[in-house]
């Protein structure tokens, strides 16, 4: 499998560095590559959409070729959203800037930087179907709605933070910066 | 349910984890604010006047004046920075207030304590402070700083002191490399930081925080070449709104950092940007109006 990683800007790094424990835990051999093109996405069966900020991820994967080459491959491609990567992943977002864009995939409302500026980011112990995690909140988005189809994996304070629909798996916190268990789950799959 | 912790390690330097590899832009004003974030910027960094008005301008610099950084945050939803000057914890301490989401301890601005930085362990918004080299660097994420930058010579829209200084912090790390625990020690004692921090430098490989490229970068060219030589980002002072045509530099800056590898793309980048900002020379400048040799 290859796992590539939208490289835009963001944590592409811890992205990358999650990924290869994951897979190394896991016994997988996994091959991870960058993502800043249409071209970069040959051969790619799992893409990461890492932490940043959503507004100039749409700008960027809009005027590229890039959102429509990975709409395109929808169907087929797995998808791993964390903060702007679940708003990325989104099919409603609120509080983006004028023509901020979405690839309108995973079937959740969000609301952008919903639990505050970088003075209320925060730290806390999650119960999630993975087990106990340490989650990191920054500047993060908030699920409002969900449907049905989307399966609950987190809550904290008895809002959903990790959900996963199909091949979407999106979290409003940032796994990456402190345990594989959200990796490893998808590069397994279920 | 276990209760929220702000104002974390881990959450303070994991905004600068989600900046690497874009761009964050000064701006002076709404307008301005609106028109880094339409051009992809991560981040705006809001101040009164930018380093080249400052530097003009003599004086005494100091923090905005808390409506322009009011509404500056309100005209945007990326986050906002601001910045105080070097010592002045009750300038920071507003910034705070304020609901900046990174505060820059800045050599820009006139050092309001010739001996003390700011003790950035008490405050729950992150800091980012500049520096010429290993030393410094270390000095200030030891005194609680999230986020370092080069200093480079702000306001000149000219590159050469970032470039000396990404090289000089390149250089001392890689020379951890191959020092045994006494001359870590001794490392140690020179820059004035626990040797704890030294040795966790030296097994990273780099700076344990988030490194940005300031100071002089110019040019979509000038943002890459940074990118290049190892920087995690840039922060563009004055290139941007000293320029003849600060969208087109903007969006340009932002792209160049993206695909900072791509000479094509690069070169399609800067192809009709208009004039870049006007240019100091820095090897003729006296020494005294040299900014970066602030908060050493």
């Amino acid at each position: 499998m290859k796992v590539g990683i939208l490289a835009l800007h963001g944590d592409v790094e811890e992205h990358r560095k999650a990924t290869l424990a994951a897979a190394k835990n896991l016994g997988l051999k996994v091959e991870v590559c960058e993502v800043r093109t249409a071209r970069d996405l040959e051969g790619v069966t799992h893409l990461i959409l890492p932490g940043g900020e959503s507004s100039s991820f749409s700008l960027l994967m809009r005027e590229s070729e890039l959102l429509d080459a990975i709409k395109k491959r929808a169907r087929t491609l797995k998808f791993f959203g964390t903060c702007a990567g679940l708003i990325l992943l989104a099919k409603k977002f609120n509080k983006g800037t004028v023509d901020q864009v979405s690839l309108e995939l995973l079937d959740v409302e969000v609301d952008r930087n919903a639990y505050g500026r970088q003075r209320e980011s925060f730290e806390a112990e999650i119960d999630t179907k993975l087990g106990k995690i340490n989650g990191v909140f920054i500047r993060a988005p908030r699920i409002l709605k969900l449907n049905n189809g989307v399966e609950v994996l987190a809550e904290y304070k008895g809002e959903p933070v990790a959900v996963k629909e199909g091949n979407i798996l999106a979290c409003s916190f940032h796994p990456e910066l402190t345990t594989t268990k959200f990796h490893e789950l998808f590069l397994k799959g279920n | 349910m276990a209760e929220k912790r702000t104002g974390t390690d881990t959450s303070k330097k994991g905004l600068a984890q989600m900046f690497k590899g874009g761009v964050i832009m000064d701006v002076v004003n709404a307008e301005q604010a609106k028109i880094a974030e339409k051009a992809g910027a991560v981040s705006v960094m809001a101040l009164e006047r930018v380093p080249s008005d400052i530097r003009r301008d003599g004086g005494v610099a100091r923090m905005a004046d808390p409506a322009q950084t009011k509404a500056i945050i309100a005209a945007v939803t990326i986050p906002v920075m601001g910045k105080c000057r070097i010592g002045h914890f009750v300038e920071a301490q507003v910034l705070q207030e304020l609901g900046v989401d990174y505060i820059d301890e800045s050599e820009v601005l006139t050092p309001a304590d010739n001996a003390n930085h700011i003790d950035k362990k008490k405050f729950t918004v992150p800091f980012v402070c500049g520096a010429r080299n290993l030393g410094e660097a270390l000095r200030r994420i030891n005194e609680g700083a999230s986020m370092i930058r080069t200093k480079g010579e702000a306001g000149t829209g000219n590159i050469v002191e970032a470039v000396k200084h990404i090289r000089a912090i390149n250089e001392e790390v890689a020379a951890l490399k191959n020092m045994n625990d006494s001359q870590l020690a001794e490392k140690a004692k020179e820059y004035r930081v626990p040797i704890e921090l030294v040795k966790e430098t030296k097994a990273a490989g780099r700076l344990t925080v988030v490194n940005f490229a300031a100071g002089g970068i110019a040019t979509p060219c000038d943002a890459a070449l940074c990118m290049q030589l190892g920087c995690d980002g840039v922060f563009v002072g004055s290139g941007i709104f000293k320029s003849t045509e600060p969208e087109k530099m903007a969006r340009a800056i932002v792209d160049a950092v993206t695909h900072f590898r791509d000479a094509k793309k690069i070169a399609e980048v800067s192809t009709g940007l208009g004039k870049a900002m006007p240019g100091l020379d820095v090897l003729s400048m006296p020494e005294d109006q040299k900014l970066s040799k602030r908060g050493v």
